[in-house]
């Protein structure tokens, strides 16, 4: 009994000695500079937001203060999808945010509430939920994805001919070795956009400024084969593509976003963001 | 290929049919006391084991129908009622109060993590067992419609007379 | 084949399984259930087609083994979702072993490794449990350590991390907790017919941080201590517990301290029971995963101090715990009027009132121009005072009867206030402190009146008459149910909601709902078809959206 005790007592002081971290400042220094000339691996943070969603602004503010840390290897895009309660229109609340592809997307990945993210699609597997993420989650997940390995470099360039024709040329450059098909997927996002949005605090603010809004996509949903297994640095693969430009969508504020993934885990491998000229 | 199966079937029936004790499980009394599910069974005559919650409905109905009968069934063949309640701790403190409104008289066993309830694979509540003078089991009945408690004393009667009970 | 074989090979297999659980002792216990629904389009509930599965046929099952011989058990799990149901937590996708285990007991230890759900006193520190119907499981899958050290002295440790449905968290958890039943001690406790039982508990989470903006705390404890006093019909529960500093996203990323305290009054005697409870919670979600939301990955329970309520009615406007703050209050009396007295009739008579108001607490929020200490205390709370939003509150009576040998009534009569901002929105505090005048809320008087009738023997016609009245929300709604049940077999019921006070003439709709249920011992067989409007399903305070459907539904569940 006596030597029960004793390993019993050991055994709780191992468990009680862990025992709490008290923070007094919260807050971490600035940023270190992450640009630099070479490419490296960017983010694609995939927000499902609705327009009569009230804690959605709150996942827009976290792309925003991202953007503002990280710069221009963030990239937002904000997928309007998910219950008709958020994403509906009416009255108050007029503009038609939805998209079919955003819809077959968030059919696909599955989930009901709102806010709820992606971040370059990682995590995904054919049971369980890891691939969601709140946005309190996205500064970790981003600055992690930052840190990692990039896989193959992308560059690209759009250009609107005859006002209603828009032309993206793509082109990616392996970084290691590819053994895995890759896929890729052209679409348009468009900033700025003044319309109401429901606010946390339950009013409606009719000057709300939309950001990084999906306008449509160039490809289908799942996009078009970008490279075959094996693919090697050295490769040049490209491509290019024809869409619709809609005459209302402001270029100054828009952007064409490309980007590479594995078709067989859906992990996007670099996405980048080009302006349209 | 079929009587095959018939017999294969017949065998692990017969394999589950053989007589079952309860597992060794710490029950505690609304006293407080820690107590073993083995020791509370009824020696005399046979046991009944009603298993409920306090926010189980059609459980309360059923321990409030059966209630005479229990009476009954306890004078005339020494028969043994044991409730037994899966409320967790928070809810266990409701137990007392609601045995006291609502008048019954058996003795009640709280199985506050559900132990006893998951070593017998049950899954909702009322779960009732019928036990013989040996404490084996020889009838299970899951759920509980109106009816069902007169069912119950008649399968009792005739476990105390010795006769085979269908489910 | 022919017979002789079968014969044969039946008269040798059936002895050596005999000698098989001779000499092995051990039993096998387990359950099985199976569920699907075949989905219907109806544009009378779903005009757009939202909530209409494009699977069309969803179904799910589990199956359960336990296996116990002596001092040692062992068991496993197997869940399917092939796809999981509408109303679900849609994290269940797939299928696997999702729970498994060994326990070996011996004296005065226990000891299981694999899978097992325990629980710390009332559960406001850590409760690991399981509730199928809702799809809540937040399962350990670790270490777990019982032992009773000496006489009325009981210790638990646990070490593992919780399920998240087909993975695990990322946080780790690792926790003690101590029991001591003074009067099994000190006799003289004893003697004076007092039982008194103490206990304390201790639960640290472990969770990386990798957060480039924020410093976060990646070791965080919560404990707790613990009374129950009990003397003749008196039961005393106290429970005080603590969290430290735990940025979540429950809580906004706020560094405040949590702290919850319960306390529970109850006296029952001679037919009378009484039980008084108050309840206080500041800053309490507490999970293994900083970022989980909804039912994902919590480490501890804080059960509502409302009434369930199982009527279909009543059961549209449940509540939840708000585990970010809440104090609230609970009165329940339940007294029997003795059989062949003035006020109880031939047969006795059982009379029950119910009151519980829950409400914000008391919060006085830092400006939010003031980052830091914004993020370091988010607000103030005063114990002392009260809070001025009422979340819900719910006052019932009710009466049973038994008039004859044949039957028999139940008569209930509620008043609820239900807050939907809160509970349907999860609004939070801040906001309607602000503009009280934009909460919405449901004010409704309900009525129940349930009656059984014998038809003869074993046959019985059980009734259910239930009105709603409210202005606001849905309107009000009447409700009637019809059930024959043959015993110990046969059940059949039939039921329909009217919700004839829908504010929007187009929604003023029927639901009806048919089923049919067979019973064999431990199995059972349903048989549904009806159309159900969108509802909350809660169990213990956690609650889950269901959204409205109408379908054909069956269940299968059996258990050996």
């Amino acid at each position: 009994m006596k030597q029960l005790l004793l390993l019993l007592g050991i055994f709780t002081m191992l468990v009680m000695t862990p025992s709490c971290d008290v923070i007094d400042q919260p807050f971490k220094g600035n940023i270190q500079d992450t640009t630099s000339t070479q490419q490296q691996r960017n983010v694609l943070i995939e927000d499902f937001t609705g327009h009569r969603c009230k804690n959605c602004p709150k996942a827009s503010k976290a792309i925003e203060a991202l953007v503002d840390a990280y710069g221009s290897r963030i990239i937002g895009l904000a997928i309007h999808a998910g219950p008709g309660n958020f994403t509906n229109t009416n009255t108050d609340y007029p503009t038609d945010f939805t998209t079919p592809e955003g819809k077959t997307i968030q059919n696909f990945f599955g989930t009901n509430f709102l806010p709820v993210g992606m971040v370059n699609r990682e995590n995904w597997t054919a049971s369980g939920n890891g691939h969601w993420s709140a946005y309190t989650n996205w500064p970790t997940l981003s600055s992690e994805a930052i840190d990692s390995t990039l896989h193959i470099a992308l560059e690209a360039s759009a250009t609107v001919v005859n006002d209603t024709v828009l032309e993206i040329d793509a082109e990616g450059f392996p970084q290691t070795p590819l053994l895995h098909d890759l896929s890729i997927v052209v679409l348009i996002k468009e900033s700025a956009i003044v319309s109401p949005q429901l606010m946390p605090d339950d009013t409606r603010d009719s000057g709300y400024v939309h950001m990084n809004v999906l306008r449509d996509f160039v490809t289908d949903t799942w996009g078009t084969s970008f490279g075959t297994s094996p693919m090697v640095p050295g490769d040049e693969l490209s491509k290019s593509f024809v869409g619709t430009w809609n005459t209302s969508w402001i270029k100054a504020n828009a952007a064409a976003v490309v980007y590479v993934y594995n078709p067989t885990n859906y992990r996007i491998l670099q996405v980048i963001e080009v302006p349209v000229n | 290929m079929k009587n095959l199966f018939t017999a294969f079937a017949v065998t692990l029936l017969a394999l589950g049919m053989q007589a079952q004790q309860l597992p060794s499980t710490t029950l505690k009394t609304l006293d407080g006391k820690l107590v073993d599910i083995k020791d509370q069974i009824g020696t005399e005559g046979p046991t009944v084991i009603g298993f409920w919650a306090t926010w189980c409905k059609p459980c309360i109905k059923e321990l409030t129908a059966f209630a005479d009968y229990a009476i009954e069934l306890e004078d005339e063949y020494g028969a043994k009622v044991l409730a037994v309640s899966i409320d967790d701790t928070r809810n266990s403190s409701r137990v007392a109060p609601m045995v006291q409104g609502q008048g019954w008289e058996y003795t009640v066993l709280l199985d506050e993590n559900q132990d006893l309830k998951r070593n017998l694979g049950i899954v909702n509540v009322p779960f009732t067992l019928v036990l013989n003078a040996d404490g084996e089991v020889v009838w299970k009945h899951s759920g509980y419609s109106p009816g069902d408690e007169e069912n119950l004393a008649e399968v009792v009667a005739k476990v105390a007379r010795g006769e085979s009970v269908e489910h | 084949m022919n017979r002789l074989a079968i014969r044969l090979l039946a008269f040798l297999l059936l002895p050596s399984a005999a000698i098989a659980q001779d000499s092995y002792g051990g039993q096998l216990h387990g359950n099985f259930q199976l569920d699907g629904q075949l989905y219907l389009r109806d544009e009378g509930i779903d005009p757009t087609g939202e909530f209409y599965p494009d699977e069309r046929f969803l179904g799910q099952g589990y199956a359960n083994f336990v296996y116990t011989d002596g001092d040692f058990s062992g068991g496993l799990r197997y869940e399917n979702y092939q796809n999981v149901m509408l109303g679900f937590p849609e994290g269940y996708r797939g299928e696997g072993i999702t729970y498994r285990y060994l326990q070996f007991k011996q004296d005065n230890l226990d000891v299981t490794v694999g899978s097992f759900y325990e629980q710390f006193g009332s559960g406001m520190v850590f409760r690991s449990y399981e509730e199928r119907g809702l799809g809540y499981d937040n399962a350990m899958d670790g270490v777990r350590v019982k032992a009773n050290l000496a006489k009325g002295v009981y210790f638990k440790g646990v070490l593992g991390r919780q399920r998240f449905y087909f993975e695990k968290s990322p946080g780790l958890l690792r926790g003690v907790d101590a029991e001591i039943n003074l009067s099994e001690r000190w006799h003289a406790l004893d003697s004076l017919g007092l039982r008194w039982t103490i206990g304390a508990s201790y639960m640290s989470k472990y969770q990386r941080a990798n957060d480039p903006f924020l410093v976060l705390p990646e070791n965080v404890a919560a404990a707790g201590v613990r009374s129950q006093l009990m003397k003749g019909p008196w039961v005393l529960n106290t429970e005080f517990a603590y969290k430290a500093n735990d940025p979540s996203a429950d809580n906004g990323y706020i560094y405040k301290d949590g702290n919850g305290f319960i306390a529970n009054l109850s006296y029952s005697k001679n037919g009378l029971g009484v039980i008084a409870g108050v309840k206080r919670i500041d800053n309490m979600s507490f999970r293994s995963d900083r970022n989980g939301s909804t039912i994902d990955m919590l480490v501890n329970y804080l059960s509502p101090t409302t009434e369930v309520h199982t009527y279909a009615l009543p059961a549209l406007y449940q509540y939840a715990t708000q585990i970010n703050g809440e104090e609230g209050i609970q009165l329940e009396a339940n007294y029997r009027f003795k059989r062949k007295s003035k006020l109880g009739g031939k047969y006795g008579t059982l009379v029950s009132i119910n009151y519980s108001a829950v409400q914000s607490i008391d919060k006085d929020y830092v400006a939010s121009s003031n980052d830091t200490l914004r993020t370091l205390q988010g607000y103030y709370s005063d114990p002392m005072e009260r809070g001025t939003i009422p979340y819900f509150h719910d006052l019932n009576f009710k009466i049973s009867k038994k008039v004859n040998r044949s039957f028999k009534y139940n008569l209930t009569y509620l008043n609820l206030h239900y807050n939907r901002s809160v509970l349907e929105d999860g609004l939070s505090d801040e906001p309607m402190l602000s503009n009280p005048e934009n909460i919405k809320t449901m004010d409704a008087d309900v009525i129940v009146l349930e009656t059984l009738y014998k038809v003869k023997s074993k046959h019985y016609l059980r009734n259910e008459f239930q009105l709603l009245s409210t202005q606001d929300d849905r309107g009000s709604m009447a409700m009637a149910l019809v059930e024959y049940s043959i015993a110990p077999h046969w059940f059949f019921s039939v039921q329909d909601i009217y919700n004839y006070g829908n504010p929007d003439p187009d929604q003023q709709l029927h639901y009806p709902l048919a089923s049919v249920v067979y019973t064999q011992g431990t199995s059972r067989f349903q048989l549904s078809y009806g159309r159900q409007q969108r509802g909350i399903f809660c169990v213990g305070g956690v609650c889950r959206v269901v959204p409205p459907s109408n379908g054909v539904s069956f269940s299968l569940t059996t258990s050996f």
